[in-house]
């Protein structure tokens, strides 16, 4: 078993949970979930958002569209999709269990 | 006083300082490396390079602003260093810490292809006993060897990038494997970099200002080329055909030549002074072929296809002069042994001639 790599399973699960939470509402393009992502400190670098947007858009549960942008080269806004509406309103709930769930556990054990 | 370099991210032109652009093109390249199992590695790339021309383009105040070495170190701070980024990607799909070797041909240590490379690495064996064993195998069974040799050559890849080096070795692909590869390679290119050895790190840098006065220039050698190309293409058609004609000619040609001959030490079935003669002949109009397919590799691919070191080629050519002076010794001993031959075959009819006819009788056994 391999912390490291338990570690890293772990974010990105959360990860794309909380991509999909910020795209909830309104479609964002990288930057901007980046920073809302690096004001919560989950993210630590840049790189790793790509991947899962990436991985998000081709399991459908995102999509995205250019727009053109002042300076610099024109950017993908994300939105989420119907499936992924479903998808985040699914993991809403496994989250809430779980986080309670080792919440009690913990208390316990104390 | 730097040079600075043109290039294109995301449909946008930049300069950059020259340093900063070595560090930036080994970034997107270990970045390659790094998703190369991923899904949609293209668009992650092309998202990631969107990102940095984004980042650049906050820099750039003016036309012909140049990125500076240092600019490029905070974009790739803040995309994250291969290290950081690779603590997510790489282990997703290496979740077993099981070991599985792969077979690849080594390009990091050869005398022709890689194959004995590649057969050490897959087997954890020194490079040394498998070219003793190859060598044994030479000797013994020549075109078989030779012929199965090319064949790997052929068809088992090349360890071309990281992660196949990686599993060449059978380490597991996990980020520290990684990351210590990608060190490696750094250093050789930061290496080639201070000896001036811009061809391999850089690739062709173009010159704009030039590029109307080059015209003619340009022309030329695609003439030669071209010209080199069809050259090529004959030369390795004879130098082939060569080889394959000389391998299976002397195999055939050795046997018969000795196996009827009364003086022969029959060994394996094979004259002694038939392997002899035969693998002299292989030696001495082999090697040249070797170097003439070597040539007209070049010629074609611009990049010599059988890469020899300054070492391998002096065995070469010492193996050829001792196999060249074996050949004429043996010629000559032959000669003079043919000519005792005839002789004694002389003293034998004469002897014969000599005995009574009733009295000669033959047995055969």
């Amino acid at each position: 078993m391999n912390i490291e790599n338990t570690k890293a399973q772990m974010r990105k699960g959360i990860l794309e949970f909380c991509i999909l939470s910020i795209l909830k509402k309104k479609a964002k393009y990288s930057f901007e979930i980046l920073e809302t992502l690096k004001v919560s400190k989950i993210l630590v670098v840049e790189g790793t958002l790509y991947p899962l947007l990436t991985r998000l858009k081709n399991s459908e549960l995102l999509e995205y569209h250019w727009e053109e942008s002042k300076n610099g080269p024109p950017r993908k806004y994300y939105n989420i999709t119907k499936k992924g509406k479903e998808f985040l309103s699914e993991l809403n709930v496994s989250w809430n269990e779980l986080s309670n769930t080792v919440n009690e556990l913990i208390k316990n054990i104390k | 006083m730097n040079k600075a370099i043109s290039i294109h991210l995301a449909q946008i032109k930049f300069s950059i300082d020259e340093k900063g652009y070595l560090k930036l093109k080994l970034y997107l390249k270990s970045l390659e490396q790094l998703f190369q199992s991923t899904l949609g590695k293209e668009e992650i790339i092309e998202d990631i390079e969107s990102r940095i021309a984004e980042l650049f383009s906050q820099y750039k105040n003016f036309d012909n602003y140049v990125i500076s070495e240092k600019q490029v170190e905070i974009v790739i701070q803040t995309l994250g260093s291969i290290e950081d980024l690779a603590g997510d990607e790489i282990l997703e799909e290496n979740t077993n810490s099981k070991i599985t070797r792969k077979f690849f041909r080594d390009p990091d240590d050869y005398w022709l292809g890689g194959v004995a490379g590649g057969v050490s690495k897959y087997f954890a064996l020194n490079i040394l006993w498998v070219r003793l064993v190859l060598f044994i195998l030479f000797v013994f069974g020549v075109p078989f060897t030779i012929l199965t040799y090319i064949l790997i050559w052929i068809f088992v890849p090349e360890a071309k990038t990281t992660a196949d080096k990686i599993k060449m070795k059978g380490e597991s692909v996990n980020i520290s494997s990684i990351k210590n590869k990608i060190k490696e390679e750094y250093e050789e290119l930061s290496d080639s970099v201070k000896k001036g050895d811009y061809k391999k790190t850089m690739g062709p840098i173009q010159n704009a200002s030039k590029s109307s006065v080059n015209f003619f220039l340009k022309i030329i050698p695609i003439a030669l080329r071209t010209i080199a190309f069809f050259f090529g293409i004959i030369l390795v058609f004879i130098s082939f055909l060569s080889l394959i004609g000389l391998i299976i000619g002397g195999t055939v040609g050795g046997f018969f030549l000795t196996s009827g001959i009364p003086f022969t030490l029959s060994l394996f079935g094979f004259g002694v002074e038939g392997l002899l003669i035969f693998l002299t002949c292989v030696f001495v109009f082999g090697i040249p072929f070797v170097f003439l397919l070597n040539l007209s590799l070049i010629l074609l691919t611009g990049k010599p296809k059988i890469r020899m070191n300054s070492a391998s080629v002096f065995v070469l050519i010492g193996v050829w002069i001792s196999t060249l002076i074996i050949i004429i010794l043996i010629v000559t001993l032959g000669v003079i042994n043919l000519e005792n031959y005839n002789s004694i075959i002389e003293a034998i009819t004469f002897s014969i001639n000599k005995i009574p006819l009733h009295q000669f009788k033959i047995t055969i056994k």
